[in-house]
């Protein structure tokens, strides 16, 4: 399974803590080209009409925009709906998944997660 | 995932978790008010979240624990499972001030340790509570998402019977990927799997749950497309309708045509665009949704770095002082010359910019007193709780920016402030009601710019302060004598409260580890040369006013002269000048005063003070009781003094430079500076002149 680790994530969460420690994950895996939002809104406003990222890892409950919300919106726009997603979230309740999957979602990871479970998940979304 | 950063994530986390709780007592203060508001109610879910999910990736078990309870009774309040009680509120703030000091201890000590004493009641309190309502799911329970789905329309069974079909129904999804990977072949690459391919390869879902989802779907966004949805709405509530309805066929189409997509469109282009109208006739057009440009606008600076070009600034508002003071000396003196005429003009433009950059660079250290007042609103609400009083707390101008130093030593005189007007202001209840007042007493918290400073100012409707009163106590707890007592005017009388030792015993157990009472107002405003003003009616309230330089670093001088030496006053503490005459000064019990507008004024003669032998010029006419003088008032907190110098020579920003041990030992001065004609000057330090002053 070879992973394009040059791949540019964006990775979406309110609180910056968070932010950095998917970062430090990220890194750990060997991606090397990672960005940050705080918010669902600031997430859509640099992903634009697409072409700046090939990956968005984005927590689930944020303020301003939701991150179910964001990942709504990326799906609706033709220019970036097929944008991989990654959702982060603190419970795999059935519900939750059942929404994620409506919405389009690649694939979701439960927090906490190591740098091995994140990897996997990633690793799900790219078949080789 | 042991890494160098690791710590550095660690503070950031302490950091950021610490300002979020901090912001949560006035969510919660607002929330009593407004029990039903879901916003705050999920403002406050999302921060025990946020902090349970961090803490969870670096392994504060503890942490994590006691935020899963209060998180617990959040989700169950916010999705109206269960009403608030002040029972709960209670708990729920305790769980913060518990979850701050357990971030508290680990920044200081850099684990966790153990959890302190008393948490395993909390939390198993706040799991009864969050379960006292009777409702059915425990911890670990999925609870009820607000899903415009219908629950029943989710099998609950896992996989396992259908799990023969489910690896044809796999290779058939597989196959239908695979055609979307063809007409997405643009991108070159292999077509992500979606989250429903991914539980179905792995088991999780079958074939048909999976279409039952999709099915699901569709018919919602038929449903939303009709209502013609507004995307304002919360996501969780009405799903936006998706353009991508090729990705996720209905079960219907499928039955129709495997690829019935290709079918219909053979370019990709203008098949996205159709699919839209496609998939939902009614629906308007999707892709067009607006995108606000929010960006991120702000960084985190370490504040030695601010204080660092502060103090830049600092040395170039000297220079800039002194640069200043040469060219209009040579200006005058080569009045014809170009050169000086163009140096004039140059430094001119120097100014201007050297005055907006040290406006710049204090604004970096501004916050707003927001910062500070937030805190009060939880404070009333527990002291007035504890004491049975019903008392409301109006906040004002809490925009107000202020220096981030004189943030910091504002903080506890105004604690203290506003716990005296909620234990000795505001009477209880049934006083209030005899006295014709309403039952609820008000204090109000208010902060406003006036020029180069900030006014703040606690006012009560309770009691207010009788001065005869407080002189009796005064005399009791022998701060004076009956004698002085007899001769202070009431607004005097009132300034008795922040004598050292005026403060009841009482008041000093209640603020424990706070030392004494109003003693420490007094002090932490003089420290910023700052002035209290304290004004009582009896019977219908109190108010204090603190009114505080904006920075303290760059100050506004009033340079005097006595004899030949020149010092700096603080303008932040010049009230007024007057020019009177010698014969006008009166001596009572030797301390010569004057009667200012019918109050007394002491007096404090600058060249006695330091001294300093009175000039030639002003010898001669020493003898002369029509002399003229100056007089400059300086207030500081609650007092007021004249001080007497010979001449007034103008007003100048200087910046204040510490003497260093030179220091020690000579009280009065605060500190030197450089004046724009190079001069050093001394810089008077008031406090002291008026303790001088009381002393005697």
């Amino acid at each position: 399974m070879a992973l394009d680790l040059s791949m540019r994530i964006l990775v979406v969460d309110d609180f910056s803590t968070m932010r950095r420690i998917i970062k430090n994950i990220l890194k750990q895996i060997g991606f090397t080209n990672v960005d940050e939002a705080e918010n669902g809104q600031a997430a859509l406003a640099k992903i634009g009409d697409g072409g700046n990222y090939d990956f968005v890892i984005s927590d689930w409950n944020m303020p301003e925009m939701t991150g179910i919300e964001l990942l709504k919106q990326v799906r609706a726009n033709e220019s970036t709906k097929d944008l991989p997603f990654l959702m982060v979230t603190a419970e795999a309740k059935k519900e939750n998944v059942v929404e994620a999957v409506k919405a389009g979602v690649n694939n979701y990871i439960v927090k906490p997660f190591t740098a091995e479970v994140l990897q996997e998940k990633i690793s799900k979304i790219f078949p080789d | 995932m042991i890494d160098d950063s690791m710590q550095e994530i660690v503070n950031d986390f302490i950091q950021e978790a610490l300002e979020l709780l901090d912001s949560l007592n006035e969510n919660f203060i607002e929330l009593e008010k407004n029990p039903e508001d879901k916003e705050i109610l999920n403002t406050i879910f999302r921060a025990a979240h946020t902090v349970k999910g961090s803490a969870g990736f670096l392994g504060f078990q503890n942490i994590v624990e006691l935020a899963h309870s209060a998180e617990n009774i959040l989700n169950k309040l916010r999705q109206g499972e269960i009403t608030l009680t002040s029972e709960m509120t209670d708990y729920l703030l305790k769980t913060m001030d518990i979850l701050r000091s357990m971030i508290v201890t680990v920044s200081e000590t850099g684990s966790e340790g153990e959890p302190p004493e008393g948490n395993a009641e909390l939390i198993k309190k706040l799991n009864e509570l969050s379960e006292g309502k009777g409702t059915d799911d425990k911890k670990e329970t999925p609870s009820a998402v607000s899903n415009a789905a219908e629950p029943a329309a989710v099998p609950e069974t896992p996989a396992k019977e259908t799990e023969n079909t489910a690896g044809k129904d796999n290779d058939k999804e597989k196959t239908k990927t695979a055609d979307s990977a063809n007409k997405t072949a643009d991108s070159g690459k292999k077509k992500p799997r979606s989250l429903g391919d991914i539980l179905l390869e792995d088991n999780l879902i079958s074939k048909e749950e999976l279409e039952e989802i999709y099915k699901e779907k569709e018919e919602e966004e038929h449903a939303a497309g009709k209502i013609s949805a507004v995307p304002e709405v919360s996501a969780e509530e009405i799903p936006h309708p998706s353009a991508s309805a090729e990705t996720f066929p209905s079960a219907e189409e499928k039955q129709v045509s495997a690829k019935p997509v290709e079918e219909i469109k053979p370019n990709p282009n203008v098949v996205q665009q159709k699919s839209v109208p496609a998939a939902s006739v009614a629906s308007k057009p999707a892709v067009a949704v607006p995108v606000a440009e929010i960006k991120e606008t702000t960084i985190r600076v370490d504040i030695e770095r601010l204080d660092n070009v502060m103090n830049l600034v600092g040395e170039l508002v000297l220079a800039r002082n002194r640069l200043f003071n040469i060219s209009s000396k040579l200006e005058i003196k080569y009045a014809d010359d170009d050169l000086s005429s163009a140096l004039a003009q140059v430094v001119a433009g120097l100014n201007l910019v050297t005055t907006d950059l040290q406006l710049a660079v204090m604004k970096t250290r501004m916050q707003p007193v927001k910062k500070v007042f937030s805190k009060f609103p939880r404070m009333v609400r527990d002291l007035s709780r504890e004491l049975g009083k019903d008392i409301e707390l109006l906040i004002s101008g809490e925009e107000t920016e202020l220096d981030k130093s004189v943030i910091e030593e504002i903080g506890d005189p105004l604690v203290h402030l506003i716990r005296n007007s909620v234990d000795h202001g505001i009477e209880d209840k049934e006083t209030r009601k005899l006295n014709g007042k309403p039952e609820k007493g008000t204090i109000k918290l208010g902060a406003e710019h006036e020029g180069n400073y900030i006014i703040i100012s606690v006012i009560d409707d309770g009691k207010g302060m009788d001065p005869a009163i407080i002189k009796r106590k005064a005399v009791e707890k022998g701060v004076i004598d009956e004698k002085t007592a007899a001769g202070l005017s009431d607004k005097d009388a009132l300034n008795l409260i922040f004598a050292p030792g005026f403060s009841t015993k009482d008041k000093a157990t209640e603020i424990s580890g706070r030392g004494v009472g109003m003693d420490v107002v007094k002090t932490n405003i003089q420290k910023l040369n700052g002035i209290i003003e304290i004004n009582s009616t009896p019977g219908q309230g109190s108010s204090i006013i603190l009114k505080l330089p904006l920075t303290v670093a760059i100050i506004q001088t009033l340079i005097v002269g006595i004899g030949d030496e020149v010092f700096a006053i603080p303008l932040n503490s010049v009230v007024e000048t007057l020019r009177i005459k010698e014969s006008t000064i009166q001596t009572i019990d030797k301390h010569e005063v004057i009667n200012l507008r019918k109050s007394v004024l002491s007096l404090l003669r600058l060249g006695d003070e330091f001294g300093v032998t009175e000039s030639a010029v002003s010898k001669v006419n020493a003898k002369s009781s029509d002399r003229e003088i100056y007089v400059v008032v300086v207030a500081l907190a609650e007092k007021k003094i004249g001080i007497v110098v010979d001449d007034l020579f103008g007003q100048e920003e200087v910046v204040i430079k510490s003497l260093g041990d030179y220091q020690l030992g000579y009280k009065g001065i605060s500190g030197a500076t450089i004046t724009g004609d190079g001069k050093v000057v001394l810089i008077i330090d008031v406090a002291s002149m008026i303790d001088a002053v009381s002393v005697r």
